[in-house]
């Protein structure tokens, strides 16, 4: 599976998909993949995913590290799960930083 | 002129402007700027590459060009005071980013250091030149593979990116070893930095250029750095920096924009 991509917010991301799951679909038409996915495991890896990148980065934002230091290490445990993990992971880890630092 | 001539006259100017600092910038991209841009920044002086007093740490690819993190270090053998610190990205538009001149509060006596994130818009040098106390200047080259990062839509969510525009945040760092001469700081100013070169995609025209061009970090009544930047600082200016150990060390931060607007904050307590 595709490593998602953060456009957007990651509190808002985990806020929706906890949204979604509450919904009493039984079937997600996905924009990308199978025509029809069961509903909530469909959510369930990226959940786990973002919810794992967040808790990572405000770890490391308690310890006052930095940016460069989460990006080498933030949410690497998820690597195997997933394709093009090298191409999107970093991005997505500095878009999580630059927001959740402000909380 | 009608009001709607004006405007479109206006909108053919910008069109014509873009085009032709497009192609300065498709011109530029085969040629090396530095013999130029260091003339123009530093005259006939002498500039020591890679000798080892200044380090530069930047990705060899960014990930995110309109948000790269760029650290300039000082190693500890470097002893006495630091003049200034210049910051220069050879291909963006205004190559000069920022200028740090520094204070009585920088610092010595450890790693001398200072963090912030940046746009870079094309693959680029990116230079630290460091001025030392007996006036030589010393540089630290990276070679960095971006694209795009100053047109790039600079809010991840852009119906929120002035909501905070102003929130300023002001942090202290104590040493893990309560002796040690230096302290780190970090300033975080909500700001959209905009460079006047990103769409906005609700009118499709462009978003003015709005920047931090100064920030002064003082510690108590003395200067820690005084900061002149151009618009390549990434949205919401981030900096982290080392600063010398004082009686208290509580800072004080000043931040002007080039609306003139005056952002001022203090230190949370140390820690926090």
């Amino acid at each position: 599976m595709h490593v998602p991509t953060l456009d957007g917010s990651i509190v808002g991301w985990l806020a929706l998909i906890d949204d979604l799951k509450q919904r009493n679909a039984p079937r997600v038409v996905p924009g990308h993949g199978p025509h029809a996915m069961e509903l909530p495991e469909a959510l369930e890896p990226e959940q786990r995913y973002l919810a794992t990148i967040a808790a990572d980065v405000r770890k490391l934002i308690k310890e006052g590290k930095t940016l460069e230091e989460a990006t080498k290490t933030a949410g690497f445990e998820e690597r195997d799960a997933w394709k093009l993990f090298d191409d999107y992971h970093v991005r997505n880890v500095t878009a999580a930083f630059a927001e959740l630092e402000w909380e | 002129m009608t009001w709607k001539s004006h405007r479109a006259s206006w909108t053919i100017a910008l069109a014509a402007l873009a085009a032709s600092l497009f192609a300065v910038a498709l011109a530029r991209a085969e040629e090396d700027v530095w013999p130029t841009l260091k003339q123009a920044t530093f005259g006939d002086r002498v500039i020591q590459a890679e000798d080892g007093t200044i380090i530069l740490d930047a990705p060899v690819t960014a990930e995110d060009a309109s948000l790269v993190p760029i650290t300039m270090r000082v190693p500890a053998e470097v002893k006495g005071d630091l003049k200034s610190l210049t910051l220069i990205i050879d291909k963006n538009p205004n190559p000069v980013v920022a200028t740090f001149s520094f204070g009585p509060a920088a610092g010595t006596g450890g790693e001398r250091s200072i963090s912030t994130r940046v746009r870079i818009d094309d693959f680029s040098h990116v230079r630290a030149i460091l001025e030392t106390e007996d006036d030589k200047l010393h540089m630290a080259t990276k070679f960095v593979q971006a694209a795009g990062g100053c047109a790039a839509m600079q809010a991840k969510d852009p119906d929120k990116e002035n909501v905070d525009l102003g929130k300023m945040l002001v942090k202290t760092f104590p040493p893990a070893l309560s002796t040690a001469p230096l302290f780190e700081g970090q300033v975080m100013l909500k700001h959209p930095n905009s460079n006047g070169m990103q769409l906005d995609i609700g009118t499709g025209g462009y978003i003015p250029a709005r920047f931090v061009k100064e920030i002064t970090v003082k510690r108590g009544n003395d200067l820690v750095f005084r900061m002149e930047s151009t618009f390549s600082i990434s949205t919401n200016p981030n900096f982290r920096f080392t600063f010398g150990r004082g009686g208290d060390n509580e800072l004080d931060v000043a931040i002007v924009d080039t609306d003139g607007t005056v952002f001022t904050a203090k230190s949370q307590p140390s820690g926090s």
